[in-house]
Order: C-alpha cells, then structure tokens, then sequence
C-alpha cells in the first residue's frame, strides 16, 4: 500500500506498486501541484554613517548586496509562476461532475450524455413536461407513462401503450448527471 | 432543436430540444439520440427551437421541402374543418338537433388544402349515415341523426395526413325546439 495523502511521482520504477496499490483496492487521487510559496530570505544589515566605508566589492559592498536582491526578486518570480502554473492546472482540469437537460425529448430518443463523459458515468432521469388531453367519453383509457431506461433511452407513451387514444399529447424532459468514475 | 425523420417515409420519428450541457447551451445530434440511426434510416434537421413545435403537438407537423425534395423545416399538418345545417334554436352558440331520434343534421368535412382523402367521422352521440366518406374538392358531408336523450355530442373527423376536426353540438328537449319554431 502507499501511505495516504502523501505526493507520489509516477516512475516505471515504481508503476508495478501503484497499480498493485489500486488492483488492492486503494483510491489514489491526482490533484494540481501545489504553488511553491514565498519566503524571504534577503534581510538588508543597516549601514552605519562614518563606520562602513563606501565600496563596490567585498562582503559588505553594494554589489553583494544588490546580487542578494535579485535573487530575492528570483524567488518572488519563481512563487508567482509556481501559482500561475497551478492556475493553469486548474483551469484544464476537466469538472468532476457533469449535467445535462434536455427540456423536451421524444420517445426512444436518447438523452444526451453530459461533454466528456461516458454513459456509464451517467444516471438517466425522464419525467412529464407535460400532458394535453381533449377529454374523452367516460370509461375510454388514457394517460401516460415516462421514465429513462439505464442507458437514457427516454419512454414517453400514452395510454392505451399499443392504440393510445386521439386527442392526447406528451413531452418528456430529460436529465443526465454523470461523476468522473461513476456514481 | 433537432428533428428526427424516416428518410425513407418522411415521418417524423423524434425531436429534442437544445441541451443545456453543464453550463453551455448546444445542439444535440442525432448520433447521441438514436445510436442507431444508419441502421433504421434516420436523418435530421436542425432548427431555432420553436414553443409552437410543442404547443401544437408536435405528430401536428410533417416535414417541408422544397421542390427538389431537399427538407428545408418543418410545417404543420393541413387541417380538417366541421360545419353542420343543424340551426342553434336556443342561441347558445352550439348547433342543435331536437332529442327525438329522428331530426337529421348534415355534418361536413374539409380539407385546409382542398385535397380529396378518406375521412373517417365518430361521433359520442347520435347516429352516422357512413363512417368513412371520400372527399370531392376537399369536402365530405355525413348524415347525423339525433339520439332520444339530451346531451352534448362532439363529432370528430380524421384522416391521415391531417389535424382532426371536431364540432360540438347537442341535442335539446324536443319540445323547445319547436316552440320556439312555432
């Protein structure tokens, strides 16, 4: 197993553990690399007046200590692109949860499957938008019936299922919700 | 919205509007909606969606095409519209027949685009003369004769191809009827 919470870099090396860490039954997650951070490392040691001499080199000199500044501005830029990068990550990252709805669909068709999902991903919901009716003879059946199969092939009938009676109408509306990995 | 046809019939088999896909509007395709279109012959057309599509029920629409035959959108159903000589003896706005089983009232088709089809009339109450009558010039008439009893009667007429036409009318004490006649 590998220890939970913990950054692992994928290598041939060690690709055998990992896919034995999953086939075991262990969940491994990836995430963004995290941004690097800032800290300061320059802290400026106070010159004095009529004991530090004025000079370009040397350990206490102007030029050590505005080499000491770049690299401090080095940091700063390395911190900023560290977070742009993860930004950037983010950003491309594709959504963990996906929806779509259709807000009216026909019998037999299929509801669309949310945009970079599979159908396997994906739970399928149908219900009535609505039901119109010219209202018949007492005694004749009508009515209807509406739902999504597994697959999200909508059924939307009326009744009798096999000679619906004249005079009715139904629209379906369709729903799909799909989770990277399933539900 | 997308419209599903028959290639081969020109039935309209489905439809489904746009889909609101995590965010972004889009249309669907007929590849998401029937998997196996190529196999069952189907083909669709895209269009602005239309609340008209549902509000007129959408087996109330057929394909339009142009003179090549190419499909250019959808139109509806050419409409079949129900007359009666039946008089409205008690001003109510609904033609009537007295109750006596016996008054006749001619009841006639026709077709919005004067096409000579089979009509089939039905009635909730009453007798009809024929239940399926040819057009000539788009027009069929039938005979209705009255029941014994005082109700409301809707008289509907179909044929295929087209919206069905309904008439309501009713059938009042008879006595009313003629004193008012008289």
């Amino acid at each position: 197993m590998l220890t939970p919470r913990t950054r692992h870099v994928i290598t041939k090396e060690n690709l055998a553990q990992i896919a034995a860490a999953v086939a075991a039954g262990q969940v491994l997650e990836v995430v963004p690399e995290a941004p690097t951070g800032y800290t300061r490392q320059f802290q400026h040691t106070d010159w004095i007046d009529f004991v530090d001499p004025v000079q370009a080199g040397g350990d206490n000199g102007f030029n050590e200590r505005f080499h000491a500044l770049e690299s401090e501005f080095d940091l700063i830029a390395a911190a900023i692109s560290s977070t742009d990068a993860s930004i950037a990550q983010i950003e491309a990252t594709p959504p963990a949860i996906g929806l779509t709805v259709a807000s009216s669909i026909s019998n037999g068709a299929q509801i669309p499957i949310p945009a970079g999902f599979a159908a396997s991903e994906t739970m399928f919901f149908a219900f009535v938008k609505w039901y119109d009716v010219t209202i018949p003879q007492p005694g004749t059946d009508v009515g209807f019936r509406v739902f999504a199969s597994n697959t999200g092939v909508v059924t939307a009938q009326l009744f009798p299922i096999n000679s619906p009676t004249p005079g009715q109408s139904l629209i379906a509306t369709g729903i799909a919700i799909s989770k990277r990995g399933g539900w | 919205m997308i419209i599903v046809y028959n290639s081969n019939t020109g039935e309209i088999v489905g439809h489904c509007s746009r889909v609101f896909d995590s965010g972004k509007w889009r249309e669907a395709t007929i590849d998401e909606l029937f998997p196996d279109h190529a196999k069952s012959g189907f083909a669709a057309v895209h269009f602005a969606d239309d609340a008209r599509y549902l509000a007129y029920r959408p087996h109330h629409w057929r394909l339009r095409r142009d003179e090549s035959g190419v499909v250019t959108g959808i139109e509806r159903l050419p409409m079949l519209s129900l007359t009666c000589d039946a008089s409205d003896s008690d001003s109510d706005g609904i033609p009537d027949l007295p109750a006596d089983s016996a008054s006749i009232a001619h009841v006639t088709a026709k077709t919005s685009d004067d096409a000579d089809v089979d009509i089939t009339f039905r009635t909730t109450r009453g007798s009809l003369g024929q239940r399926t009558v040819h057009t000539t010039k788009g027009s069929a008439a039938v005979e209705l004769r009255a029941a014994g009893e005082t109700v409301a009667v809707t008289v509907t007429a179909t044929a295929p191809g087209y919206r069905p036409g309904n008439l309501q009318m009713e059938f009042v004490p008879a006595q009313t009827t003629r004193a008012k006649r008289d």
